[in-house]
């Protein structure tokens, strides 16, 4: 069986893509989660079930892009090139774009998997960086140059970036307005007790 | 909103999410990769591939076969030129 040398060149470009549609589903499913955008359509449970396994599933079409990308003769790539930004001589900076949103992913992934183990915060404002996951990959998708030019893929980037972008304005929104009914409610609390005080000190004067 | 469903059903389908999710991932992975090999098969074999279908020369205009084999001509050398310098 005849095997096209430039196979690997292949995988690893489908795999790239794949693992930008996995990472985007994944942002799109914890926005869901946050939101509760989908309503009583979905359970929470369902969404964090698939919410962790799309992160996973990113993770394993990562590796299957790195692999590719190092089996490939195409473009040479050895281990500097892979995980050091700007040591590729092909395309350093959309590449380096890549080379960023792998170790975001990476961190996210493994601070999710000790989720229990370290501090909310610290998870939090890892968990945060999956918005620059999604940004730091899309440019890495655009400008490494041989599927930018795809008008279905550029269509598929436009409609999955204002989908991230209508959910995100909808969490800031939602967020914002718990702020304002804790705020709200804290005043209330503070003035309903003023007032006991100073039922309280009129009833000793009297 | 409680789901009254059975547990072992609510964990089915998300097993099942999980499934038909990985199966799209490979399934479309393959298909680009298809996709891509028979884009460039088809952009770069046409350059690559001569029409040889198609001759450019008419069968006539071909120069014909030589009538004696190139081994067993003899070739006539001509004799080495000798100059003598002038005293």
């Amino acid at each position: 069986m005849h095997l096209d040398p430039k196979v690997y060149w292949y995988v690893s470009r489908a795999s790239g893509i794949t693992t930008w549609v996995l990472v985007s589903l994944s942002v799109i499913w914890g926005l869901l989660l946050s939101t509760r955008a989908a309503g009583k359509a979905a359970r929470p449970a369902w969404l964090t079930d698939l919410h962790r396994h799309l992160g996973g599933l990113a993770i394993v079409f990562l590796a299957i892009h790195l692999a590719g990308l190092a089996l490939d003769k195409t473009v040479s790539f050895g281990p500097s090139e892979l995980f050091v930004p700007f040591a590729s001589k092909w395309q350093p900076g959309a590449v380096a774009w890549g080379i960023v949103a792998m170790y975001l992913l990476l961190a996210i992934e493994i601070t999710s998997l000790f989720m229990r183990k370290i501090p909310r915060k610290l998870w939090k404002a890892v968990h945060f960086s999956s918005f620059a996951v999604y940004v730091t990959g899309t440019i890495h998708l655009l400008a490494s140059g041989t599927d930018s030019n795809n008008a279905l893929l550029r269509d598929l980037v436009v409609i999955v970036t204002a989908l991230v972008s209508f959910l995100t304005a909808v969490r800031i929104l939602n967020a914002r307005a718990a702020r304002l009914a804790a705020v709200e409610g804290a005043t209330d609390d503070r003035a309903a007790r003023l007032a006991r005080v100073r039922e309280r000190a009129e009833a000793r004067a009297s | 909103m409680t789901d009254r469903r059975p547990r072992r059903k609510r964990h089915h389908a998300a097993a099942a999410s999980r499934v038909l999710v990985s199966g799209l991932a490979i399934a479309s992975t393959l298909g680009m990769v298809a996709g891509i090999a028979t884009n460039h098969t088809a952009a770069t074999g046409a350059a690559a591939v001569p029409k040889a279908a198609t001759p450019t020369t008419p069968a006539t205009a071909l120069t014909p076969r030589r009538a004696t084999p190139v081994a067993t001509r003899t070739v006539i050398r001509p004799a080495p030129v000798t100059t003598t310098k002038a005293s």
